[in-house]
């Protein structure tokens, strides 16, 4: 589903587990995301990357404004909020509109030739 | 067998001297994906669906070469995304098969014959047009959800052969391909007289908007047996026999997912190239700090049970086939009887 910022997620500085599982779900959302930081910043972007296993976890977005990759340490981040539209979610409308319509034409044809 | 026998050699020295190295891991076909940007957006497919600035990056040809460079595939794929979209494609071939690699530029054939009459290609034996064919015209325009598609890729393929380019075909079957029509298909694309075929079940992505046409395992044997069995002796696989058999259940094999690495706008793909668990900034990051214990049907991951797809399957079946005798037996009597 598309979703906006009311689904986005904060944590505490030195909640990790909190920050994994944020970082996790904006890792699969196939839209923009928001990081914020402990500093006060923000990168507006998408994640197209993290790796928790690391000795410091990052996470690298490609920003959409300037096109910039951007790493930042797990431990940075103070919450995360999906700001763009979901794209995967929007070929999956896409595709449930088509087929939708062409079930009704397939029904339309079905009764001109009386079937 | 529709591989020629240069290509074979090649790919058979390259497996032999990567075991004499004692190397357990090791690629046999690169996936290079320079754009992720489509002109389709086909039911089955979940690898295009990014923001715009995503879909409007590309790799330069530097990248795509220290790629090409760092893997040492001895075969490289170009895939995507549409390739021929990419600005510099008729330079990264070249670059590519003056590297004495083989490519297969795989190509909804959109834009072919334009690029076939504005002399972006040159033919070549290392060159091969891999053109995404679903089945016949209702089933591959309706896989593509777009109608016409069909038509156009026939006619780009006819001009392909008719200049001399190598041909082959990519078809993924779906639950809703039916046998006969397969093998009719199969018959039309000799027809026009491809190099080979190569033919492999869909994958599940997540993304991929239309969720209900992927193959479960049992289903995908079943129907690979019934459209193999009894293959006719003029249809040619770009493919090995033995991952054939595979399909049609009558061999077991387990993946191999760092057989077919991606490489992409996001980097190295982990751990294969259709699931999309991370990405290493080198190859060697890739192959050393990957957990593959985690992949694979035997790990028990549920994202592995069902995907028989030839990208994990394919290194398998070459594998076999150069490292054991039973293997070279069985591939050589398959290719030479044309029985599966």
């Amino acid at each position: 589903m598309y979703e906006r910022e009311t689904s986005a997620g904060t944590a505490r500085q030195g909640d990790a587990d909190r920050v994994a599982g944020l970082v996790e779900r904006a890792f699969q959302y196939r839209g923009d995301v928001t990081v914020h930081t402990d500093d006060g910043s923000a990168v507006t972007g998408y994640l197209f990357n993290r790796d928790a296993r690391a000795s410091d976890p990052f996470v690298q977005l490609f920003e959409t404004q300037t096109g910039r990759e951007v790493s930042l340490p797990y431990r940075s981040i103070t919450g995360v909020l999906f700001t763009g539209r979901d794209t995967a979610a929007a070929a999956d409308q896409r595709f449930e509109t088509l087929r939708h319509l062409g079930e009704e034409q397939a029904g339309m044809g079905a009764e001109r030739h009386g079937t | 067998m529709g591989v020629p026998a240069s290509q074979a050699w090649t790919v058979a020295s390259h497996v032999i001297k990567q075991r004499l190295a004692g190397r357990k891991r090791y690629p046999l076909v690169l996936m290079l994906e320079p754009l992720l940007r489509c002109n389709l957006a086909c039911a089955g497919c979940g690898k295009i669906q990014y923001p715009p600035h995503v879909l409007k990056r590309a790799l330069t040809v530097e990248q795509c070469l220290a790629a090409v460079e760092e893997c040492g595939a001895p075969i490289v794929s170009i895939p995507g995304g549409e390739p021929l979209l990419y600005p510099h494609i008729g330079e990264l071939v070249e670059e590519l098969t003056r590297r004495r690699k083989y490519v297969y530029l795989c190509t909804n054939a959109l834009l072919l014959k334009e690029k076939l009459e504005q002399n972006v290609f040159t033919p070549s034996r290392r060159l091969s047009f891999s053109v995404h064919m679903d089945g016949l015209r209702e089933e591959h325009d309706a896989s593509v959800c777009r109608d016409g598609v069909y038509d156009i890729a026939v006619d780009a393929i006819r001009e392909a052969v008719r200049r001399g380019f190598r041909v082959t075909t990519n078809t993924t079957l779906f639950n809703t391909s039916e046998p006969m029509r397969v093998r009719d298909f199969f018959d039309a694309m000799m027809d026009l007289d491809v190099e080979g075929m190569m033919v492999s079940p869909g994958y599940s992505y997540e993304k991929a908007p239309d969720q209900d046409s992927f193959l479960e395992r049992e289903r995908t044997q079943e129907l690979f047996s019934e459209v193999l069995t009894g293959r006719k002796r003029r249809w040619r696989f770009n493919q090995s026999p033995l991952f054939l058999q595979f399909l049609m259940g009558k061999r077991d094999f387990e993946c191999t997912p760092w057989g077919n690495p991606l490489y992409t706008i996001f980097g190295w793909q982990r751990p294969c190239y259709l699931l999309q668990d991370g990405y290493a900034a080198t190859f060697r990051e890739l192959m050393d700090e990957t957990s593959w214990d985690e992949y694979g049907r035997s790990s028990g991951n549920p994202h592995c049970q069902d995907c028989m797809v030839h990208s994990g399957y394919e290194p398998t079946a070459i594998h076999a086939t150069f490292t054991t005798w039973r293997g070279l037996r069985d591939s050589a009597a398959a290719t030479l009887t044309g029985k599966l």
